[in-house]
């Protein structure tokens, strides 16, 4: 299996990355989606032990996608905080350091109930509906059909995969229709909800441990 | 030492006669002694032990004795706290004492529980989990220093679980505030009585003595052979067949228990015996554990005052109050174990010396066999073991927090309490320690980022570090977990019982399904809640609830192999053998009958593919192990998939490519070579320990299930146990509670220790190889159980066809 694959999409190149990350060469970006900075601290800020070095690991894995594609713009498509602010930010602080020329954009999504402008510096907010393009980014699924094609995040989508001897698996993915695209969520400790059956899925791309992987068109109803 | 005699005119006032065991027991407490008392239901064991305990107190005065709490009597069921405050509150009447005996349950209303914090009555009746609230609450030592005993009822009950383990350690602390505490047990018999002996006393069992009663239950199993024996299924689990043969013994009693062994085949059977006999209606009613708290209490008054003719029931029913006009039990479908049947047969005749008559009716041909070592397992007196629970980590980990919500611990007391239990006696210095920092930092280590807040330590004391996590943990205390269920009810409100959620989600608006015996019609799904309304479609479907079937008991299975023995020598001994007659002469013209020292192996070719059957006769639960252990081990000779059946008497891998079976083979699947290592990988232990976590998390507090009344505030701390697992197993693989689940996999999924016993036995057996053309009457059930597993009301090959399809869905 392999790291990252290509596929084309409304007109351009995206590198689906095994991380659940997307790069567009094109636009020199990386798109990440739901990546809730600071759960596993939320948890053990109510004396639940969830261990300490799952939000180490969230860190590691956003530096090691920066440091395998080398963006010029990072792009956060909501959910970028799982609460209020905590001590996770420290951390995000320290990337900044490291990354001084990085544009960092955030679309803002319903976990990020604070002020995010209190983070002046750090990252730019962009309106809830990010054009790029001709690509519009949003945290949420789009409630209507939608005319210029839509990136959105939210759902933490994964799809179940029955194969024989009664082997089942559900593996987190990313999801592309005619006109919208879902990206799976980038956190550890995230969760994840079926992916719904409408609209009609044109590619499904799945990912796992050892690799991304396309689903073949033939098994997708 | 006081005089017993006015217990004894008190007995003559009643008309009764004390039993020994009740003389001894009545010696032995007003000796000061601890114990666990062995006697058969019905025998008055309650005033064996509270008599005594009343008498002392009448010695005392009642001045003196009022006011402060004697007597702790701690049962597995609320239900049962009503009837033996009743019984209790007489005898004490009639002994002329004016003591309060109270029930503390979690059903007690608030201001009584307000009451009884105040002032705690001089008995009180609880349960486990409300014995542990008590000790959360700061003042506990105070309040319990006048406690002269405590008496666990039914213990059989909570030995074999973590319930169990609370009362463990719930003990040792007690004990450590009142060295003279008397601590009592009261048992069914079960097959390991000193265990269940050494289990309640721990380190102090030296002390302890175990009283036997010498009564004995009058029993009388009957066995219904069914009508037409040739024409009697192969295979199935319903048993509606009977239904007809069975109508008559509901006319020779005043109440009859039919217990079935799911809760889908009540709601089944009851709807099959009101269609056939419409004149049941109001008569008949049902009982199972998914079913509404106050529909089940309805059902039970109404038993209790003889209102109903029978009752269709499962396990929900086999302990609780006597029902006195109960006086048949109908047992459908092997109960699979002997306590099990014991205990069903013993909810009838309900009074010493009374005559317990149970029915067992099979629902397929083989459960004849099943019936008939059941009875010589009954004759020679072999009861289940209940096994006890070693180092549960989760439960330590929640008595701790108890602990330290109820005024606090110091670890290096309570490290020597912990180690004077049974569960906890191999405990590590080192794993305690781990269980400490746990709750004191949430992990191994302190980091420079971290927030963690459950317990703190302040002058060397162990303390909650705020009101709203002891709050959070005196809501959940207790160990048992319900399973992801959704409360079923009607528009306006009125409660039917629970659901699992998998059910409702294979159901639209306006399907009609059946359940608590009534047919519904599905409306909604408001929040965790089913709306429902009442419908009169003839036809729906019946829920199936997960988990179901129990696996075939190793005694039971034990006296299956030697039933099998004495048919392969031509002997077929009474009614249920003798039926059997033209099935076992089919399996012995095709293929053989297994005698004690072969192991029969039966090779099928089919137009589905090639059938290796295995007949092991040791139950569902080592066949599940053992199919996946042939199919690992055959798997890494060629690359070959499998379909795996199993049932009580052996199993199926279902291939569509040969295998080259030799004698040689065989021996090399049934090798115990590489045992621990080729099951973790067969079995998939991770994705087994993974289900068990769901259980550990809730107990040592990682989930947390929410207020009665406030779900919503604590729905930002819920994470499914399924991806803690994953976050855990990775991240902190040595973490004690991912061992534990690991552990719990092996032991109580898959039973390795009576896998590794089995496979031995089989070294010593011949093989006994059959290459056949067609399934024998030993394939058969397990052919048609193959798919069973998720079944729904679907033909085979619809599903079939389906599972192709699904291959992938999202």
């Amino acid at each position: 299996m392999q790291a990252k694959l290509a596929l084309s999409w409304s007109g351009i190149t995206w590198i689906l990355d095994a991380s659940g990350s997307c790069f567009i060469p094109e636009f020199e970006t990386l798109i990440i989606s739901d990546f809730h900075v600071g759960k596993v601290q939320h948890f053990r800020k109510h004396g639940i032990a969830i261990p300490l070095a799952a939000a180490r690991a969230n860190l590691g894995k956003l530096q090691w996608v920066l440091a395998k594609y080398e963006p010029k713009k990072l792009l956060f498509l909501g959910d970028l905080f799982h609460s209020d602010v905590n001590s996770e930010l420290g951390l995000l602080q320290e990337l900044r350091t490291i990354h001084p020329s990085l544009e960092i954009l955030v679309v803002p999504g319903n976990h990020d109930r604070y002020s995010l402008t209190a983070q002046g510096g750090l990252f730019t907010i962009t309106p809830e509906q990010f054009h790029m393009g001709g690509i519009i980014f949003q945290h949420h699924p789009p409630e209507q059909e939608v005319n210029e094609p839509t990136v959105h995040g939210h759902w933490h989508p994964a799809i179940q995969l029955r194969g024989k001897g009664r082997q089942r698996m559900r593996l987190a993915c990313f999801a592309f229709s005619a006109k919208t695209a879902v990206m799976p969520a980038f956190g550890l400790f995230t969760g994840k909800a079926d992916l719904p059956s409408l609209p009609f899925w044109e590619q499904v791309v799945v990912l796992s441990k050892e690799g991304i992987e396309h689903i073949p068109p033939g098994l997708l109803r | 030492m006081i005089d017993t005699k006015p217990l004894l005119h008190w007995f003559d006032a009643q008309g009764w006669k004390a039993f020994d065991f009740q003389k001894a027991c009545w010696d032995a407490v007003l000796a000061g002694k601890s114990g666990l008392l062995n006697a058969p239901t019905g025998f008055g064991k309650t005033y064996a032990l509270f008599l005594p305990q009343l008498l002392r107190q009448m010695h005392l005065g009642e001045i003196k004795s009022r006011g402060q709490i004697r007597l702790l009597w701690i049962t597995p069921l609320r239900a049962l706290t009503a009837d033996l405050e009743k019984a209790m509150n007489k005898a004490a009447a009639e002994l002329g004492l004016n003591i309060r005996v109270e029930t503390r349950t979690g059903d007690t209303d608030a201001s009584t529980k307000q009451r009884q914090r105040q002032s705690l009555p001089e008995v009180l009746l609880t349960t486990p989990e409300s014995l542990h609230l008590l000790l959360s609450r700061p003042g506990w030592h105070d309040s319990l220093q006048s406690l002269q005993m405590v008496v666990i009822d039914e213990w059989h009950e909570l030995l074999g679980n973590k319930r169990g383990v609370l009362i463990e350690l719930g003990l040792a602390v007690l004990k450590q505030q009142l060295p003279s505490l008397q601590v009592w047990g009261i048992s069914a018999t079960i097959g390991n009585m000193d265990e269940a002996l050494a289990v309640l006393h721990g380190n102090q069992v030296g002390k302890a003595v175990l009283i036997q009663s010498s009564e004995l239950k009058k029993l009388q199993v009957k066995t219904i052979i069914p009508s037409s024996i040739e024409h009697f299924p192969w295979a199935g689990h319903l048993g509606i067949q009977m239904l007809d043969q069975l109508l008559p013994l509901l006319d020779q009693a005043r109440t009859t228990l039919i217990f079935t062994n799911t809760r889908g085949q009540a709601e089944i059977w009851y709807q099959r015996l009101l269609e056939r006999v419409p004149s049941l209606a109001g008569l008949l009613a049902i009982h199972h554990g998914s079913l509404d708290q106050e529909i089940r209490a309805w059902v039970e008054d109404a038993l209790h005052i003889g209102k109903l003719k029978a009752v269709v029931c499962t396990s929900s029913l086999d302990l609780g109050v006597d029902f006195r006009p109960v006086e048949q039990v109908i047992q459908i479908g092997s109960p699979k174990g002997v306590a099990r049947f014991m205990q069903r047969a013993g909810r009838s005749g309900h009074q010493p010396g009374a005559l317990s008559t149970i029915y067992l009716a099979p629902t397929h041909a083989l459960e004849l066999l099943e019936a008939s070592a059941l009875k010589a397992a009954i004759e020679a007196g072999k009861f289940e073991s209940r096994e006890p629970i070693m180092l549960p980590y989760d439960v330590l980990l929640q008595f701790m927090m108890t602990l330290a919500c109820g005024g606090g611990f110091e670890p290096d007391r309570l490290y020597a309490e912990v180690k004077s239990t049974f569960a906890f006696e191999a405990l590590e210095r080192r794993d305690f320690d781990w269980c400490v920092q746990f709750l004191l930092h949430g992990g191994k280590s302190l980091e420079a980022y971290d927030e963690y807040k459950k317990a703190g330590l302040l002058q060397g004391k162990v303390l909650p570090v705020n009101k709203s996590t002891a709050l959070r943990h005196r809501m959940s205390i207790g160990t048992i977990v319900g399973d992801n269920n959704l409360v079923i009810e009607f528009m306006n409100g009125q409660r039917l019982g629970q659901i699992e959620e998998y059910f409702i989600s294979s159901l639209k608006p306006g399907d009609h399904f059946w359940f608590a015996g009534r047919a519904l019609e599905f409306v909604r799904i408001r929040e965790t809640k089913v709306q429902v309304r009442k419908s009169t479609a003839p036809q729906g479907k019946v829920p199936s609830w997960m988990g179901g079937r129990m696996p075939l008991s190793s005694q039971l299975s034990a006296f299956m192999r030697e039933k099998c023995d004495m048919a392969a020598q031509g002997v077929l001994e009474g009614d249920e053998m003798g039926a059997l007659e033209g099935l076992l002469g089919r399996q012995a013209q095709a293929s053989v009958i297994p005698s004690r020292d072969q192991l029969l192996v039966e090779y099928v070719e089919s137009s589905e593919g090639f059938h290796l059957f295995v007949f092991p006769f040791e139950g569902r639960l080592v066949h599940e192990g053992m199919a996946a252990l042939f199919a690992y081990r055959i798997s890494k000779l060629k690359p070959i998939s499998f379909s795996i059946a199993m049932n009580d008497y052996g199993f199926e891998l279902l291939s569509d490519q040969r295998i080259n079976l030799t004698e040689a083979l065989l021996r090399d699947l049934c090798s115990s070579q590489n045992l621990r290592n080729d099951i973790m990988q067969s079995l998939n232990a991770t994705e087994m320990a993974r289900r068990q976590f769901g259980e550990i998390c809730r107990v040592a507090g990682l989930v947390f299930q929410g207020y009665p009344g406030a779900p919503i505030r604590t729905k930002h701390l819920k994470a499914s146990s399924h991806l803690l697992f994953d976050v855990f197993y990775e991240y902190e693989p040595d973490n004690l509670l991912i061992q534990q689940a690991l552990d719990q996999a092996l032991q109580l999924q898959l039973d390795e220790s009576r896998l590794r016993l089995a496979l031995q036995r089989i070294a010593q057996q011949k093989l006994v190889i059959q290459r056949l053309n067609q399934p024998t009457p030993f394939c058969f059930p397990i052919m048609a159980d193959r798919l069973r597993e998720k079944m729904s009301s679907e033909s085979l090959s619809d599903r079939l066809k389906k599972i192709a399809e699904a291959a992938v869905s999202g």
